[in-house]
């Protein structure tokens, strides 16, 4: 039995390469997005990608389901997508609706975080004291209250401190003189995420990038354009926020009227979630992530 | 050993038809074959360092060429397995061939197998398996002549060991010859080659004159301490030898298992092992690119017209079949027989060390890149083989040697280098996203070649002893040890490339390792 012939070897290898000739260039045109439409023209699309938290959620784009996400693929990356407005809508039992609408720009990729809360959230309430046993019996503080009253306590305390020891040199200065202090950083609600610095100006809470711009949030940049500075604002004034469960996207907000977690896109209407409704006096999130509301008398604790 | 006035072809008798290093040579020489040497490891380097470069600055063309070489990959995987299964079928029908029959038809009571086998601390199981199994094969045992070549550094104690081999087995064969390569012999590295050479040269006086044998009718096997062979090997390549249209200028190589005591290594030895068998396989549907590798014939009188193997270098398998395609102006070449020859994998006390010797072996192996600056130099300084050869057998053995080195860490490592490297702008576009599902698409497709490889290795294996089949692991790890590849193609495939290569590039030369042998 002879071996391989050189003939069919050099057809073989003729044939591969033709192959590969043929296909390389549709490969890289699919690569960058180039489709064909239904006249057989080539068209440029881009694509929607979804981060995501939770697992088995349904991805809809303009009403039709595009994408299920699992427990090992809970992102989703959607193509084929003409340059256009799309709604995009994430849903899930037990879940709240999540929906945006966005613009899709040609061969490129429009980020999104998928910020959701469940639908039903538990909140406890945490009185001062401890309810009386007998009518005669003195009341007794409520250790739990007094450990929520401690992480207010902490936290305005760390704010202060912050503000004193760790001044902030200005980097929108580019003087070669003297460093001069940062006054937003004098702020009581100033915080510092990061190279993502945040304070509320107005009722309305500023957000201002100061590290590289390789490394800008999404919700910065719209098909390639960033700003360095956006703003959270709703209807009305914001007088007191946190980052919600260490995301840089997401914060929960204090009003007059009450306490939402919304999240942080500007590029379109943010998604945003009431969480109490009511007077409040602030709100700070406990090391185990959940929402502490201090009320006049007592603790709201809203547990995700 | 004198073996200068009989060195026949013209190109044979320059001063650097033996050149083993740089350092061997003087002037502008000297300075052409060290760029030689620099030439594989900078190609190797500039190629990794430029995708990494290209991946930071142009992250856009760094995913074309990607995307571009896993389409490559892809289709050169389907390529190499149409060869691999056409020798699977040429293996197995060499197997079950009536050589005998097929040799009857030509005149070879002349024909004489000159059997080298050389040792330096081996243990005596593995020099008997292998004498045994020479005993068991069919040929004449009046025309098969044993040489034991041990090595006078090893000891008198494994010099003794072949004259006890020498005295137990001496019957069985027309003689068996125990030579003792004297050490610190002037202008040899202490190794195969040098060993191989002086057992040969010994056996011409002692063996060959004495006997009248004529050169031309031996056939020698330059065989491996541990190799053990198939029923009809002398019988095929015999007739291989026979029928080819010139036997003195061309080396016939079998097929080479690892199957000694395969069952008893452990599963990155099995797979490291299967994938050297494979690639083996796979050039012996490619002869014309076919260069002789580890247990090999050849006739004495090629041999001993250019001064046997060299002795001054590591890779003396390989480079016998340059120094003779050399010698012979390009009109050279190896005959692929497709009969299988065995030795062992590697096996050692614990998976560690297995591992380790692995390494070097391969290392070893890759080691073989010092052949080409010596091919490149000789295509200069040898005016009379065409251009056309030169041409191609040049880029043959570079590219051989850059992919290698290299194609296992684009196909691992590269998807992902553009999104690391390539920044905001092209991490916002749909090639970003696009690039790791169509390289994970292109490769899952050809992993699909991994099944035929596996289908075909499992084919070719020895029986399972009794004792290894009732261990539970064993069946784990031959279920799946098939998802090693991708990591023994790395670490024990490119890994060890450029580090020989990089060697070579520095000056840092390779003295000759021995990898140590244990059945069980």
């Amino acid at each position: 039995m002879q071996p391989l012939s050189r003939v069919k070897r050099i057809t073989y290898m003729t044939l591969f390469t033709i192959v590969f000739l043929l296909c390389i260039p549709v490969l890289i045109l699919y690569s960058i997005g180039y489709r064909l439409d239904d006249a057989l023209a080539l068209v440029k699309t881009g694509g929607i990608y979804v981060q995501s938290d939770i697992t088995d959620a349904n991805v809809y784009i303009d009403g039709e389901l595009k994408k299920e996400t699992g427990l090992f693929l809970r992102n989703s990356f959607i193509q084929n997508l003409r340059p256009d407005e799309y709604e995009i809508s994430v849903e899930k039992e037990g879940y709240r609706m999540w929906k945006k609408r966005v613009t899709v720009y040609e061969n490129k990729v429009t980020e999104l975080h998928l910020f959701t809360l469940p639908v039903d959230l538990v909140s406890t309430n945490v009185p001062r004291y401890l309810a009386a046993t007998t009518t005669t019996a003195t009341r007794r503080p409520n250790p739990e209250y007094v450990e929520l009253q401690d992480l207010f306590a902490i936290a305005t305390s760390t704010a202060t401190s912050t503000r004193a020891t760790t001044p902030v040199i200005s980097t929108s200065t580019a003087s070669t003189s003297r460093p001069q202090l940062d006054p937003r950083t004098l702020k009581p609600d100033f915080k510092e995420f990061g190279d993502l610095y945040s304070w509320i100006e107005d009722g309305d809470v500023q957000l201002e990038w100061v590290g590289s711009a390789e490394r800008i949030p999404f919700y910065f940049c719209e098909n390639g354009i960033c700003q360095q500075r956006i703003t959270v604002s709703v209807e009305d004034d914001i007088v007191d926020y946190e980052w919600y469960q260490g995301r840089n996207d997401a914060m929960v907000i204090s009003t007059v009227v009450g306490v939402d977690a919304i999240e942080v896109d500007n590029r379109t209407a943010p998604n945003s979630f009431e969480l109490y409704r009511g007077e409040n006096q602030g709100i700070r999130i406990a090391s185990n992530g959940d929402v502490v509301v201090k009320l006049a008398d007592s603790f709201m604790v809203i547990q995700d | 050993m004198n073996t200068d006035n009989h060195i026949v072809p013209e190109y044979a008798k320059s001063p650097y038809f033996h050149v083993g290093r740089a350092t061997e040579l003087s002037g502008r020489d000297r300075i052409t074959y060290r760029l030689l040497e620099i030439f594989p490891g900078a190609f190797t380097w500039f190629t990794l360092l430029g995708t990494v470069v290209l991946s930071y600055f142009l992250p856009i063309w760094a995913a074309y060429f990607i995307i571009a070489f896993d389409l490559y990959w892809l289709l050169k995987t389907i390529y190499l397995i149409i060869h691999h299964v056409h020798n699977w079928r040429r293996i197995k029908h060499n197997l079950k061939a009536d050589w005998q029959s097929m040799l009857n038809e030509h005149a070879h009571d002349h024909i004489y197998h000159l059997l080298i086998l050389p040792y330096y601390k081996e243990g005596e199981e593995v020099l008997r398996d292998s004498i045994e199994s020479f005993i068991r094969a069919k040929y004449r045992r009046d025309r098969l002549l044993l040489v034991l070549g041990s090595e006078e550094r090893a000891g008198e104690d494994f010099y003794e060991l072949g004259l006890k081999m020498k005295q137990e087995y001496g019957e069985h064969f027309a003689d068996i010859l125990v030579t003792k390569h004297p050490k610190d012999l002037p202008g040899e590295m202490p190794g195969k080659g040098s060993n191989i050479s002086w057992a040969a040269e010994q056996a011409r006086l002692e063996l060959l004159d004495p006997k009248g044998i004529k050169y031309e009718d031996v056939i020698v096997s330059a065989f491996d301490v541990d190799t053990t062979v198939y029923d009809q090997y002398f019988l095929c390549l015999t007739w291989h030898f026979l029928t080819c249209d010139d036997p003195y200028h061309s080396s016939f190589q079998p097929v080479p298992f690892y199957h000694n005591n395969i069952w008893r290594a452990p599963a990155v030895s099995r797979v490291v092992a299967t994938s050297g068998t494979f690639w083996q396989m796979i050039q012996q549907e490619r002869p014309e690119k076919l260069v002789t590798f580890s247990s090999h014939g050849v006739s004495f009188k090629a041999l001993y017209e250019i001064g046997y193997w060299q002795r001054n270098m590591v890779s003396e398998d390989s480079r016998i079949f340059w120094n003779l395609f050399m010698a012979h102006n390009g009109e050279y070449k190896t005959v692929p027989i497709s009969y299988p020859i065995s030795m062992d994998a590697n096996l050692a006390g614990s998976f560690w060390q297995t591992s380790k010797n692995i390494y070097k072996q391969q290392r070893r192996w890759s080691w073989g890149v010092e052949n080409l600056p010596y091919i490149l130099f000789s295509f200069m300084k040898n005016k009379k083989i065409s251009m056309r050869k030169k041409v191609s057998v040049a880029l043959n053995q570079i590219e051989g040697y850059w992919s290698l080195a290299t194609n296992p860490l684009f196909i691992l490592l590269l998807g992902w280098l553009p999104l690391v490297l390539g920044g905001k702008a092209f991490n916002e576009t749909v090639l970003s996203y696009n690039l790791p599902l169509v390289t994970r698409n292109l490769m899952t497709l050809a992993m699909v070649g991994l099944v035929f490889s596996a289908i075909i290795s499992i084919s070719l294996l020895p029986d399972i002893p009794a004792d290894v089949r009732r261990k539970k692991s064993f069946w784990f790890s031959r279920i799946f040890q098939w998802v090693l590849i991708p990591f023994t193609i790395v670490v024990f495939g490119a890994i060890p490339g450029i580090d020989a290569q990089t060697r070579l590039m520095i000056g840092n030369y390779m003295g000759f390792w021995v990898t140590p042998k244990q059945k069980r």
